[in-house]
Formats: C-alpha cells, sequence, structure tokens
C-alpha cells in the first residue's frame, strides 16, 4: 500500500555472481585435480 | 585409580620443578601481560571510552593471549629431549598422563593470571573490593575448560613446524565461549551485581568446563598412540 | 582397506557427474529465483539472496556435522577411508562457508543496514569457516598419514562439540545486547512459493555437496590407492 521496495538489486546480483565463482570455481578445480590424477594412469590399467 | 592420580602429579610436580628452575614461560608471560595492559591503557581515548567499560574485556583479552604463550612450553621441553617416548613406555594410562599435563598448565596459567591481576588493578584503578570472591569463581571455572582443549591442541600441534602458528588458530574457537562468558560476568561483577544474576553464564562455563574437560581426557590416548 | 585405482577413480568421475548435474541444477535454482518467484515487498531483491544464503548455510552445517561424527567413527575404528572422507567434507565445508560468508554480509547490508551483526547465526557463520581452516591447516602441516588422520579426527571431534556453545553464549549474549534491526529477514511465515524455491535450492545444494564430496573423496582415495601399502 504505502510500502516502498527499495531498490537494492546490485547486492543480489553481486551476491549471485560471488556464489557461481566460489561454487563453479571449486567444481573446476576438482576436475582439474581429477584429470591431472587420471592422466598418470590410464583408466582400467594398475 | 590412585596410581594415576600418583601418577599425573607426578607429571605435575616435575613440569612445575623443571619451570621453576628456568622460570622462563612465566616470566615472558608476565612481561607480556604487563605489555599489553600498558597498550591498552595508551590505545583508548580516556574522555571517550572509560576504564570500566574496556576493563573486563582488556583482562580477559590479557589472559587469554598469556595462557596461549605457555600452552606449547609444556611439550616443546620433552620433545628436545624425546622424553615423551620414556613417559609412554610406562605402563601407566594416557589419560593420568593428560591430567599431569592439564594441571600444570593450570598451576602456570593461574600464576601468570595471580600477577596480572595486581597490576590490571593498579593500571586502570578498578576496586575489586567485594567482587573479588566473584572474580577468583568466574576465573577458575572460564580457565578450567580452555586449558584442557589447550593441552590437548598443543601436544599435537608440537610436532608440527609451524606450531607457534597454527596452535592460536586452532585454539581461538575454543576461546570465545569461556571467554564470551568471562567478560559478561566479569562486567556485571564490577558494577556491582550480585553473583546470583549471573547463574545463567556461570551454569553455562561449568557445564562447558565438564564436557570439555571429559572429552580431552578421553580424546588425549589418540594423540599418543605410536 | 583401499579400494583399486581404478574403483577410485570410477569414484572421481561419478562424484563429477553429479556435480554437473547439481550445478545445471543451481542454474536453473537462480533462474526460479529471479523469474519465477516475487519480490518481497519490504525487502526488495536483496531479499532473494535468502535463496541462495540460506541452502549454503545448510551445506557447510551439514558438511561440518559429517566432519565430526565421521571423526569420531574413526577414532572408533581406524578406517582410514573415514579419515579420507572427514577431509573431503572439510574442503568442502569450507567453500560452502565462504559462500555463506560473502553472501550474509551482502544480504544484511541492503536489509539489516549493517554488513555484519555479531547475532547468533552470523557468528556461527564465521566460527564453522575457522574451524574448518584450522582442521586443513592442522592436516596440511602433519605428513604422516595415521597421526594426521588421529590428529585431524580430535579437532574434528571438539569443534563439533564447541558449536552448540558457541550458539548458545551469542544467544545468552544477544539476549541482553539486542542487536539493532531495522528490518525483520523472511519470517517463517513464507508464502508457498517462496518456500518451494527455497526447498528446491535447498535440495540442489544438498546435491552439490554430494557431488564435491564424492569427488574429493574418490581423489584422495586415488592417491592413496596409487601410493600403495609401503608409501612411494
Amino acid at each position: 500500500m504505502g510500502i516502498e521496495t527499495p531498490q537494492n538489486a546490485g547486492y543480489m546480483v553481486a551476491a549471485y555472481i560471488v556464489t557461481a565463482v566460489i561454487l563453479v570455481g571449486y567444481a573446476l578445480s576438482l576436475w582439474r585435480r581429477a584429470r591431472a590424477a587420471t592422466r598418470a594412469v590410464p583408466p582400467g590399467a594398475e | 585409580m590412585t596410581e594415576a592420580i600418583r601418577l599425573a602429579l607426578v607429571v605435575a610436580a616435575k613440569d612445575l620443578r623443571v619451570e621453576l628452575r628456568s622460570r622462563t614461560a612465566i616470566v615472558s608471560a608476565v612481561f607480556f601481560a604487563a605489555l599489553v595492559l600498558v597498550i591498552f591503557n595508551f590505545a583508548r581515548d580516556p574522555a571517550s571510552v572509560s576504564a570500566a567499560t574496556l576493563a573486563p574485556s582488556i583482562l580477559w583479552i590479557t589472559f587469554t593471549f598469556a595462557a596461549m604463550l605457555t600452552f606449547n612450553r609444556a611439550f616443546a621441553l620433552e620433545r628436545e629431549n624425546a622424553a615423551l617416548d620414556g613417559i609412554l613406555l610406562a605402563p601407566v594410562s594416557r589419560s593420568a598422563l593428560f591430567f599431569g599435563k592439564y594441571l600444570g598448565n593450570l598451576a602456570f596459567v593461574g600464576a601468570v593470571q595471580a600477577v596480572t591481576l595486581p597490576l590490571f588493578v593498579l593500571f586502570f584503578n578498578v576496586g575489586l573490593g567485594r567482587a573479588l570472591p566473584g572474580l577468583l569463581l568466574v576465573t577458575v571455572l572460564a580457565t578450567a575448560g580452555f586449558v584442557a582443549v589447550g593441552t590437548v591442541f598443543s601436544a599435537m600441534v608440537v610436532r608440527t613446524r609451524f606450531a607457534d602458528l597454527i596452535l592460536p588458530v586452532l585454539l581461538l574457537p575454543f576461546l570465545v565461549p569461556p571467554v564470551i562468558g568471562a567478560v559478561q560476568v566479569t562486567t556485571r561483577l564490577l558494577t556491582g551485581r550480585p553473583l546470583s544474576e549471573l547463574a545463567g553464564w556461570l551454569r553455562l562455563l561449568g557445564v562447558y568446563d565438564v564436557i570439555f574437560l571429559t572429552l580431552c581426557a578421553l580424546l588425549f590416548p589418540a594423540i599418543m598412540d605410536e | 582397506m583401499i579400494p583399486t585405482p581404478a574403483a577410485a577413480a570410477a569414484t572421481v568421475r561419478r562424484g563429477l557427474a553429479i556435480t554437473l548435474v547439481a550445478l545445471l541444477g543451481l542454474a536453473g535454482v537462480y533462474v526460479l529465483a529471479q523469474v519465477y518467484t516475487p519480490t518481497e515487498v519490504r525487502q526488495g531483491l536483496a531479499q532473494k539472496i535468502f535463496y541462495i544464503h540460506a541452502p549454503a548455510a545448510w551445506a557447510a552445517l551439514m558438511a561440518f556435522a559429517l566432519v565430526g561424527i565421521v571423526s569420531g567413527l574413526y577414532l572408533w575404528l581406524r578406517e582410514p577411508r573415514l579419515d579420507l572422507f572427514a577431509a573431503a567434507s572439510a574442503e568442502v565445508g569450507l567453500a560452502f562457508s565462504a559462500v555463506m560468508l560473502t553472501t550474509g554480509p551482502l544480504w544484511g547490508k541492503p536489509v539489516w543496514g549493517t554488513w555484519w551483526t555479531w547475532d547468533a547465526r552470523l557468528t556461527l557463520t564465521l566460527f564453522l569457516f575457522f574451524l574448518f581452516v584450522g582442521y586443513l591447516a592442522l592436516r596440511s602441516a602433519l605428513s604422516e598419514p595415521a597421526e594426521r588422520a588421529r590428529f585431524s579426527a580430535v579437532v574434528g571431534i571438539l569443534g563439533l562439540v564447541l558449536v552448540p556453545f558457541v550458539h548458545l553464549s551469542v544467544y545468552l549474549f544477544r539476549t541482553l545486547h539486542p542487536a539493532p534491526v531495522l528490518l525483520k529477514p523472511s519470517a517463517p511465515s513464507m508464502p508457498p512459493v517462496m518456500l518451494r524455491t527455497l526447498l528446491i535450492s535447498i535440495g540442489v545444494f544438498t546435491l552439490l555437496y554430494i557431488g564435491f564430496v564424492t569427488t574429493r573423496y574418490g581423489l584422495a582415495v586415488l592417491a592413496e590407492a596409487r601410493r600403495g601399502p609401503d608409501g612411494d
């Protein structure tokens, strides 16, 4: 009714971006470590 | 059981004897405490912040930092002399060893606190008076818990290269509940509140002590395993 | 008993697959929160950070609890794989804690007017972060696997027991010194459509945790399996 919704989209965008960076970044680091590890020994061999 | 108690006391007494002979740890801790108190006095603006407001926090920060200085001492000495292996060969409960170390650490920290408190009263012009018994109680309650955790952690980090760096990182989170409680109680005691008002905090401190002392005594043998 | 390198590599691949699915789910949650969820009138768009912050907190807390519980199991059973799992959970928990610690203030500033308040929730956030860091720092300083496992387990257990005390202390402190609050965050009585978004997000974050931990655990087991019983 008389409530004014604050304009704070900037914070939301920042939070969503930072979250994506952290989580995707961690996933990528895991993926890179996995590639380095499995390249050392071909799958199936021992 | 009495054998275990006897061993604990022997270990504690040995630690105290060694320290009394060299006195380095206690002297460093006391000088450190005095220095901290002096710095805090000059760091604040007397016009805007009264000593009474800051005093409890400063006291407890001093207590805890000085305590951390003493923790590594207990195991470092023995590691240098590989004396721990000798103790471990003895057919005795590792928990007894823990209590011995713990009592020794308590005595050290207590000694540092005993010297720091008069300095504190002196530098900050704080009237202790009727608050003293309550203050002693809260000091004992708050200290007993984190010294247990400190004993366990210093036993662990003494085997690492960066012991002095890792110990604070590990230990500081465990200091927070007792210190919060201690500062709250100290503040109220110094402003003349009765002990009965502080029952909630004191109970929290007490429970913390019981749980962590028990847990540390149970977990310590895992650290000494070969 | 450490499995064979081939089995460990399979675990890693499975973990990565789950992670990929979860990340796609995360993208879906982003869309869901932005487009299909109404904006809260009093807090504005910043309230939508809640759909990321709360599930991250849930994941971090779950990661932490598992570190503590699995540490206890390790000390009891002395199975090395339990230690490797605990370490994996700690690393993953650290990532989620980082999300918590960044999104928390970003939510707090527009909604409460201050970047940080020492309330029970945010303080606990900080503590989890420090405990994760301490746990991982200790591990990196110890090289002998059995010793590292035992010591980490002790820290894990003590850390888990510490958490309720931190919560209690801050709660007791707060009842005496209430933090200045300009606007309260979303009340428990949320409109169903917001609740739905929240629950879906929690599900996605849980899946992400599982994917991360499986991969990280698989990598650790792979390294151990490679090293062999004699360690080289």
